[in-house]
């Protein structure tokens, strides 16, 4: 892309940047983790529909960077639901039905092992999940025309470093 | 015996130093130009840096005072490890490769970038001193513990050592050294909390494996002496007679038969007690007296707003992790915002291997050094183990492999933030160049908590780590959240949220640290507040932003892209 191209794209695109936003735009602490329906609650958005007349052209303008922005955050709030769901689910089973947590597996306490050991294996499962997942929103932004291959993000993050 | 462990806590030290030192040394040969100097120039692979960041996490809380919180409290504690972990997914999912992208060096630098206000900057950096603040006095308070308990040295000595090392350190060799340190302080760590544990654990089973789960409160397996340090109040669960020398009660003793009555009894400082084998073992008036089934079953003691309180305490570490400084700058030393992404993702497997230690100490604890319930100083469980399984040369090598890995987390830490601190600090003033500044930082950030520290009291370490990551969950983390992820954030929205935060969870933590509990609800509250604080926060945050609507930000939607977008697509 040529330097005149960008400046051209960043001029049609400020306006729409500028506007004070019309809605509260997506609240990371709100339930909803889809995503999928705020591009009807902001009316300056136009959906998944490229601005950009030049569709195979591999930099992103600020369309798709707010698709990304809305796949992203989708992707970071169903890792949150996941952590949330566990670590408030489980206080509140224990302290609301005491018999399960007095609950005893060959005279060792159940919950004490869960708690002492097997929640971990659960967050590090969570990590690699978001991991994969926001890496491979990534590439599919950057390089829409290439179909997304498993090791472009080790080799290029190699070939960076 | 207590001779040979006493010589084994220096020797423990210097080995800590050394380490600590010939690294130090290392990272100051290469580090040369300022840029090096702040950020280690950016080279740190993945796996190197998220070593870091675990090292970091292993602070005195975690490696003494998650096993302490455990031996005191029982299941309830459990939660707080857990959360600890989980709390590194959220910020992996929220915060690491946004704010690298963001290119800023501190939370302070994001906040100016993102809203363009430098009142904001200075609000941001008030709460990142008070988070630091916060997080270096348990740091302080676990050295003087452990010097104390191993050799008897005064409270000044643990304290005085980390200072000296992280000035030293961190003076001189910068970020880099830095995070040389941190990486290999965690593997040492890890070494120092596993070859005690594998080999206390085995003379468990030559023992005989007794079912620490099980039965009454605990009991002193032998006959045992337990020296009381200062006037103590305790509750003697069981009618005992012991032989004391000293004052109990009020009554001067000179070594004779003294029957205690269940209740509870006055110690004097300095007095010596000891109890015949079987005796149940008298526990310091705060910390609740259990059975093993009470003591190993979550919410089974009864404890006044008991989930309201731990809710409080997961929310606080869950969202107080994201906004701790001195871990968001190890993840500027990444070279990309990829790359910090997958060194956030390498920290819940580091954070795992670690995980079981601490149960498991505590577990012994119960069985094999239950006059630290008495003494009420059950953060040196890791210590007073080794020595209390295994008498001799044994129990004194692997005591100070112990110490080693507990210097090695003080100083891990204290250097983290004190890294942290002081290039925020040092950021403010723009008259000075940039290495004097970073130094005059380094004394503002540990000034302030050693002169709190004599007025800290009796807290845990765990204690003090929570009230830190507490302030870090109502003030940092909703500027990083909404910042990263919402356009709308207005410089007044994002000042206003941190103030009512910020400040609600500072005024509660200055009363919990400095004041005693309080009764009811509002102790609950005022113990716990991150329920109340932090939506309190992110309401304000996102109310006033709204009503200041016309005020966002012009860059708002260039730097959103900007942190959104992997960099070389920008640069493309």
């Amino acid at each position: 892309m040529t330097g005149d191209q960008r400046a051209a794209r960043t001029a049609t695109a400020a306006p729409r940047e500028r506007r004070p936003s019309g809605g509260p735009g997506p609240d990371p602490s709100g339930p909803d983790p889809s995503g999928a329906d705020r591009s009807g609650a902001d009316p300056d958005d136009s959906g998944g529909e490229p601005p950009d007349p030049d569709p195979p052209h591999p930099v992103p303008g600020p369309a798709e960077a707010r698709a990304l922005i809305r796949v992203q955050l989708g992707i970071a709030l169903r890792t949150g639901a996941v952590v949330l769901a566990a670590v408030a689910g489980l206080p509140a089973l224990l302290a609301l039905v005491p018999a399960l947590a007095r609950v005893r597996a060959d005279g060792v306490p159940v919950w004490w092992t869960v708690l002492a050991a097997g929640l971990q294996p659960l967050w590090v499962v969570t990590a690699l999940w978001q991991l994969k997942r926001a890496e491979r929103a990534e590439r599919a932004a950057i390089a829409p025309a290439v179909a997304p291959s498993r090791g472009s993000a080790e080799r290029g993050e190699a070939g960076r470093r | 015996m207590t001779g040979v462990a006493a010589a084994a806590a220096p020797v423990a030290l210097l080995a800590a130093l050394g380490l600590t030192a010939a690294l130090g040394a290392r990272g100051r040969r290469r580090a040369r130009t300022a840029a090096d100097f702040l950020v280690a120039s950016r080279g740190v692979t993945p796996w190197w840096n998220a070593s870091a960041v675990s090292g970091e996490y292993l602070s005195a809380a975690a490696y003494l005072g998650a096993a302490g919180l455990v031996l005191a409290y029982g299941a309830d504690m459990l939660w707080l490890p857990v959360a600890a972990t989980a709390a590194y997914v959220l910020l992996l999912a929220f915060v690491t490769a946004p704010l690298r992208r963001s290119g800023a060096y501190t939370v302070s630098d994001f906040a100016e970038w993102r809203l363009g206000s430098r009142a904001v900057r200075r609000i941001v950096t008030g709460c990142v001193c008070c988070v630091g603040w916060f997080y270096l006095l348990p740091q302080f308070q676990g050295a003087a513990l452990t010097l104390r308990v191993l050799t008897g040295a005064p409270g000044w000595a643990g304290p005085a050592v980390v200072v000296a090392v992280a000035v030293v350190l961190v003076a001189s060799g910068g970020m880099r050294s830095i995070t040389a340190v941190q990486a290999v302080q965690f593997w040492v760590k890890i070494v120092a909390v596993a070859v005690p544990a594998v080999a206390l654990a085995a003379m468990w089973r030559l023992d005989g494996a007794p079912d620490p789960l099980d039965g009454a409160p605990p009991r002193f397996e032998h006959v045992t002496r337990v020296r009381v340090a200062a006037d103590a109040d305790v509750t003697v669960p069981a009618a005992v007679t012991v032989t004391a020398r000293g004052s109990v009660d009020g009554a001067p003793r000179d070594g004779g038969p003294v029957p205690l009555a269940p209740g509870r009894h006055r110690v004097g400082g300095g007095t010596e007690i000891v109890f015949p084998a079987g005796a149940a073992a008298p526990h310091a008036e705060r910390l609740p007296v259990q059975d093993g089934a009470t003591w190993s079953t979550p919410f089974a003691r009864g404890e006044e707003h008991g989930l309201f309180r731990t809710y409080s305490a997961l929310l606080g570490i869950l969202l107080g992790t994201m906004g701790l400084p001195h871990t968001l700058m190890r993840f500027y030393t990444s070279t990309c915002g990829a790359a910090a992404r997958r060194t956030a993702a390498f920290v819940p497997v580091l954070l795992t291997l670690f995980s079981v230690f601490p149960v498991l100490y505590a577990a012994l604890g119960r069985l094999y050094a239950p006059e630290l319930l008495m003494t009420g100083d059950t953060d040196a469980t890791l210590l007073a183990l080794p020595r209390s399984m295994l008498p001799g040369p044994a129990g004194a090598l692997l005591t100070g492999i112990v110490a080693a890995g507990a210097f090695a987390a003080f100083i891990s830490t204290s250097c983290g933030i004190v890294v942290a601190l002081a290039g925020t600090i040092s950021q403010c003033s723009r008259r000075r160049s940039g290495v004097t500044a970073f130094r005059g930082g380094i004394v503002v950030a540990l000034a302030v908590p050693l002169a709190l520290l004599p007025l800290a009291g009796t807290q845990g370490a765990a204690t003090l780590v929570t009230t830190a990551l507490c302030v870090s969950a109502c003030s940092l983390c909703p500027l990083l959240v909404l910042g990263i992820w919402w356009r709308g954030l207005t410089a007044a929205g994002a000042a206003a949220g941190l103030l009512a935060g910020g400040g609600t969870a500072v005024a509660a933590g200055l009363v919990r640290v400095l004041g005693g509990a309080w009764p009811g609800w509002a102790g609950a509250v005022l113990g716990e507040p991150a329920v109340v604080a932090a939506p309190l926060a992110f309401a304000v945050m996102v109310g006033v932003s709204l009503l200041t609507r016309g005020r966002v930000p012009r860059r708002a939607g260039r730097a959103m892209m900007r942190l959104h977008l992997p960099e070389d697509a920008l640069a493309r």
